[in-house]
């Protein structure tokens, strides 16, 4: 896959299909920063930590039966950890579009946010909550 | 109320296992209601899988690749099942349990 622009994401969150509903995603994978400069050093030196993970998604708010707040509002109240996958497209995955796949919690639901006017949109963000963190699938 | 199979050689025996039962060895499939933590303790280890059942998308939104109304066999974990039945899913054979047995005569 070349350059491409972003038309056709891919969104699941627990199995369920959001990609509808959803017009802007950002995976983000990270490592702790650990300073291991020690006396002598003269310049700093640092290694990698812990590794975390989140998705945060921004959806139009829709109350109807098995859609965006069906699907959000249990997982505020929940302790398990459910499986979220998006894709730089909605073909499946394959080398040149491969999932970012995470085991994740959802932290922040804000119901309702808006303005009079506006679409009713929300950001719905998942934290990692698993040993392997994100990872990239291709098949 | 999953269904399990045991993977491992090891002897399984659940708590509400009936007195005098040697349990469940490797290969054999036992129903049991294990809390959702202990449930993925299980399955992460390797000692057990889920023996999957029907379940129907009843919600409006496409659910593990199936359309509304269609039906399809899943190995779903407690926790995550509990999250989707009832707005997303049903079980096949829940429902069907719950069908009024037809008159005779």
């Amino acid at each position: 896959m070349a350059i491409f622009t972003l038309t056709d994401c891919f969104i699941s969150v627990n199995g369920v299909t959001l990609s509808d509903h959803a017009n802007q995603v950002t995976v983000t994978d990270t490592r702790d920063e650990v300073d291991i400069t020690a006396f002598g050093a003269t310049s700093k030196a640092i290694t990698k930590g812990l590794g975390d993970a989140s998705i945060s998604i921004t959806f139009f708010q829709d109350t109807a039966a098995g859609k965006v707040h069906a699907t959000l509002q249990p997982l505020i109240a929940s302790t398990t950890g459910v499986t979220i996958e998006v894709r730089p497209t909605s073909g499946a995955r394959s080398a040149t579009n491969a999932a970012a796949l995470m085991t994740g919690l959802l932290m922040n639901y804000n119901y309702l946010d808006g303005s009079i006017g506006d679409a009713s949109q929300i950001t719905a963000e998942f934290k990692n909550s698993a040993q392997a963190g994100m990872t990239y699938p291709t098949a | 109320m999953n269904k399990y199979r045991v993977l491992l050689p090891l002897t399984v025996t659940p708590r509400d296992v009936e007195p005098g039962h040697e349990g469940y060895k490797q290969g054999e499939e036992f129903e049991c209601e294990f809390p959702v933590d202990e449930e993925r303790n299980y399955l992460d280890g390797g000692l057990l899988e889920i023996v999957p059942r029907e379940y129907k998308v009843v919600g409006t939104s496409v659910v593990h690749g199936h359309q509304p109304g269609e039906s399809f066999l899943m190995a779903l974990p407690r926790g995550e099942e509990e999250l989707l039945l009832g707005y997303h899913l049903e079980r096949v054979d829940a429902k069907s349990k719950a069908k009024p047995k037809a008159d005779k005569g």
